[in-house]
């Protein structure tokens, strides 16, 4: 299955970055200018990765290039509700320390906006 | 059980592969989790070998000779899969993985592939051939 990428920002300044599918590395491909657009604007970012079925090194790249961005602007950008594989790549890549893991909205919020 | 596939040396042919992996653990009721591992490494040596070993400037190979040769060797739960391919001598496992960063300033883009496959499988050999690479890895899988 391809990816696809939508986004909305909310009236309170988050922007959320639904991402449905695989990202592997077509997908992290196909998505890759729309997302550095998003990132290159946006300084609240949450990343919905709960209709992520897989993720690999060429996606965790397209997100972390996302994530700089946002940073070189002061900005936060969180994942928010990945599942139990895909967690385990991030953790195992070293991701979830650089950019913020959440299971629930409420927290991926507060933290994006504090 | 074995099992086996050839494909061209190109990104779009990922998919094949992985349905082919996929036909495979359902046959042989294999997990998710279990599933997942195999394309994880399966993808991260696919992209290497596209990137690297196939990349224009490193092979004189016709396109129609820049093909991917993958093997299944199952035994329940051992499971051996064989990447194999034509193109420019590469041993991933030669690269020193990169310890992670602590900040994103710091990130590296890139260099996590190898990374992910020692994690993600059992243990990995690479054997060279008289033509190209071929990278082994063993899973111990779950049902």
């Amino acid at each position: 299955m391809a990816i696809e990428i939508n986004y909305e920002t909310l009236p309170n300044g988050v922007t959320l970055v639904n991402l449905v599918g695989t990202m592997d590395v077509i997908g992290a491909q196909s998505i890759d200018l729309r997302f550095s657009a998003i990132s290159g604007s946006a300084d609240k970012i949450i990343v919905n990765f709960e209709k992520v079925d897989y993720l690999a090194s060429m996606g965790i790249r397209t997100i972390i290039l996302g994530a700089k961005a946002v940073q070189r602007r002061n900005g936060k950008m969180v994942i928010l509700k990945p599942n139990s594989d895909v967690e385990k790549v991030l953790a195992e890549s070293g991701v979830d320390t650089l950019i913020p893991i959440y299971q629930d909205y409420s927290s991926a919020e507060a933290f994006v906006l504090s | 059980m074995t099992s086996s596939i050839t494909v061209p040396g190109k990104f779009e042919k990922l998919a094949d592969v992985n349905q082919w992996l996929e036909d495979f653990v359902t046959q042989e009721n294999i997990s998710k989790s279990s599933l997942y591992a195999m394309k994880l490494c399966c993808e991260e040596t696919y992209v290497n070998i596209v990137m690297h070993s196939y990349a224009p400037e490193n092979t004189t190979l016709t396109l129609d000779d820049q093909i991917i040769h993958l093997e299944i060797q199952y035994q329940g739960p051992d499971l051996r899969l064989m990447i194999e391919d034509n193109g420019k001598p590469f041993n991933p496992l030669e690269k020193n993985s990169s310890a992670p960063a602590q900040n994103l300033v710091d990130a590296q883009i890139g260099g996590l592939g190898i990374s992910l496959m020692r994690k993600f499988s059992k243990a990995i050999y690479y054997e060279p051939k008289d033509a190209g690479n071929r990278l082994i890895f063993q899973f111990e899988t779950v049902q």
